[in-house]
Parts: structure tokens; sequence; C-alpha cells
């Protein structure tokens, strides 16, 4: 199962650079850039701050690939 | 250009450009086999801050640059396989050795993968005892 999610879409929603986000998460830009496109799955520490930041529950910012859409 | 709050990163990297001229001078290479690392150095260091690789610690001077949990596996595999391959090469230099009738290079070579081998049991479960 693969974890999908929406960070490009929130960030955009709250006008955050990758950098702004990272910043704001204590990660590199590459990271965030590594979780947008999927090719990092990040911890659940770290999902958590992501998912605070953006001001969304974590399964909104994050789902798994058979999960329903944010629900 | 440069990033706030780095002037202490600033200052001791210059430092170090510093003393890689003094030694160059020293042992009295060319200007432009000196000049040209010297310059080749100072590119990286402005550009590591900004390189994205790292979370930069402005509060942290001396030592800004810090692995995020991404940049620390990256290290973990880079590590594992590193010892994997020297792992390998010691142990075809012990074959070799045996071979070649070097018993004391066999030997020593036997003990570093000893070492190695007993080191990553060791560390494998602190780690897991502790994770």
């Amino acid at each position: 199962m693969a974890l999908r999610n929406r960070l490009k879409e929130l960030r955009a929603r709250h006008d955050l650079t990758q950098q702004a986000l990272a910043d704001q998460t204590g990660v590199s830009r590459q990271s965030i850039n590594s979780i947008e496109t999927g090719r990092y799955s990040p911890s659940v520490k770290l999902a958590l701050r992501i998912a605070r930041v953006l001001e969304v529950p974590l399964e909104e910012a994050f789902w798994l690939e058979d999960d329903v859409e944010g629900s | 250009m440069i990033m706030r709050g780095l002037a202490w990163y600033y200052v001791t990297r210059l430092l170090i450009v510093g003393l890689w001229l003094l030694a160059a001078t020293v042992v009295g290479l060319p200007i432009w086999a000196s000049a040209l690392p010297a310059a080749a150095m100072i590119a990286y260091f402005v550009w590591l801050p900004r390189s994205g690789r790292y979370v930069v610690r402005e509060d942290r001077p001396l030592a800004p640059m810090r692995r995020d949990e991404r940049s620390q596996a990256i290290s973990g595999r880079a590590a594992t396989c590193a010892f994997v391959v020297q792992t390998l090469l010691v142990g075809a230099g012990i074959v070799w050795g045996a071979l070649s009738h070097q018993q004391e290079l066999a030997g020593f070579l036997g003990l570093v993968l000893a070492a190695g081998m007993v080191t990553y049991l060791v560390a494998q479960g602190w780690v897991a005892r502790n994770s």
C-alpha cells in the first residue's frame, strides 16, 4: 500500500513554499519535495507536524492508496 | 547572498580555507593549485546552507547544518552499502593473503573482518533494545 498525500494542494492553500513548510516542520526542502512526490514516507512524528502546520487532520494530508481519499 | 545568522559559519569556513592556503604555501604548491581548490571550497561552503539538503539551524552558529530523518535514512543505507562492499573486499583480501602465503596479512584482515562483524552485531542489538 503506497502512501499518498496532498501536500502540494494544501501548501498552495496556505501560500507556503516547500522551503517555508520545511522550515516550519524542521526538515530540509528536499525532504518535503521527496514526500510530496511520494519518494519518501515520513515518520508519524513528521507527518503529524506537517498536518499541524497545514491545519488539517493527519488523514486529510496523508492516506494509504486503497483508502477512500480524505475520508 | 549571505544568509543572516550564519556569520560564524562563514567565518569558520573562511578559516578552513585560510588554513588550506597556508598549508599549500608551506608545501610550495603553484598558485593555481592552491587557489582553485580554495575557490571551490568557498563556493561549496556558500552553496551548502542553501542546497536544500540540510536543515539550517541558525541558532547553532558553528555547526548549523543538521541532517533530518530522510537524510539520516539515506546515510544509514549508504553506510550499509559501504559495510557490505568493505566486508567483501576484506574477505577477498583474506583469501588472497592465504593463497599467496601471506599469513600475517590474512590474519590481520581476519581480525578486521571479525571486529566489523562484532561491531555490527553489538550495534544492532543495542539499537534494537533502544528503539
